[in-house]
């Protein structure tokens, strides 16, 4: 009978009571997935605007749109203003997937202390 | 209590004795600190989308528009990255706190094992590699917090310019030119700053793979009833 302290006060980090199974799947690898393809397709959209942006840039210095470059300043600005923190919130949704990994991962180490707990007293004897 | 100091091979020093010390002080703060971090960099990076589609409406009608809309917007264009940058710097920081947790994890999980299992607590000392995580990652939160101070200023210089007529007068330019001078320094700075904050988390990772490397060393020790450990000269 194992006597590490597996219930203890609330703790985020460390499981609150021991697993049935040391090898049954924590849900935050998936979540960490689901997070990080989710910000890649939000920085790969930002990334496809950005080019019909730059085509709008390259008509400011087109002398024969000359007529047109303050409307297109002005949508330049009005694009690029919502389309750079966009790109942030793509990277925040892939670095919130690998915190949230990490998450798992301490649970893991803890998880992994209760299974040594339970075999070391074999692997002992054994060894 | 630890009663004795070996060296290892490990790129650290143990304390031997016979009880578990638990986490240290630093791994604490890390237990606490990490989602409080990551629910800080969301916000803001939130809350500059929310700012940025107030910012695109501003643009659409500001050219031509009012002195006023015009320096609201480029107040707004130049506070942006460096709100984003803290944000990603607090994600970055809750990162860090979490490896953190891995090591503070492993140091009194392993403890506790050997309290019970093995005749000797080999406790890992603070590695210089540790030291260097949390030095990396203070700093860079600093260049981070120091970068948006710069922004402020040069927002405040920007709309000082803007506001004075469409277009800006020509007597004022100097002011202009104050902010941009600014912001010459804030735009490397705050990319220094994630630098730190990446490099704190390289060698948190590196730390996290030389403890791994001695658990599993002292696990076979105890499983095979060997109390001999390895010489080096870690630090």
């Amino acid at each position: 009978m194992s006597n590490v302290q597996t219930t203890r006060s609330f703790s985020l980090l460390r499981p609150r009571s021991r697993a049935a199974d040391y090898n049954e799947e924590v849900p935050h690898y998936r979540t960490a997935l689901f997070l990080a393809v989710g910000g890649l397709m939000v920085i790969a959209f930002v990334t496809a605007f950005s080019g019909l942006v730059a085509d709008w840039v390259s008509d400011l210095t087109d002398p024969s749109k000359s007529a047109i470059v303050e409307s297109r300043t002005g949508r330049i600005e009005t694009y690029q203003a919502w389309l750079t923190p966009l790109f942030f919130v793509g990277l925040a949704s892939v670095l919130t997937g690998i915190s949230i990994a990490l998450w798992g991962t301490v649970q893991r180490v803890w998880i992994r202390v209760q299974a040594l707990d339970e075999a070391l007293p074999v692997l002992k004897r054994q060894g | 209590m630890a009663t004795n100091t070996a060296t290892t091979p490990y790129g650290f020093s143990i304390n031997i004795g016979r009880k578990a010390t638990g986490q240290t002080f630093i791994h604490k703060v890390a237990n606490y600190m990490w989602l409080p971090m990551l629910a800080m960099g969301l916000m803001v990076l939130a809350s500059t989308q929310v700012a940025g589609i107030f910012q695109a409406d501003l643009a659409s009608d500001t050219f031509p528009g009012t002195a006023s809309d015009r320096a609201d917007l480029e107040t707004l264009k130049v506070l942006q990255p460096g709100v984003i940058f803290l944000g990603v710097a607090f994600l970055l920081s809750g990162i860090s706190f979490l490896l953190a947790s891995v090591l503070g994890a492993i140091r009194w999980g392993g403890g506790e094992i050997q309290e019970k299992h093995a005749s000797e607590v080999h406790t890992p000392r603070m590695p210089y590699t540790a030291w260097a995580f949390l030095a990396l990652m203070m700093t860079g939160l600093t260049l981070e917090f120091a970068s948006l101070g710069f922004h402020i200023y040069a927002a405040v210089q920007v709309h000082d310019y803007y506001i004075t007529a469409v277009p800006p007068d020509a007597s004022a330019l100097h002011v202009l030119g104050r902010a941009e001078t600014v912001l010459s320094y804030a735009a490397p700075l705050r990319m220094v700053g994630i630098g730190f904050l990446l490099a704190g988390i390289v060698s948190a990772l590196y730390t996290i793979g030389n403890v791994l490397r001695f658990q599993f060393d002292r696990v076979t020790s105890i499983i095979l009833n060997r109390d001999a450990i390895p010489e080096g000269s870690g630090s």
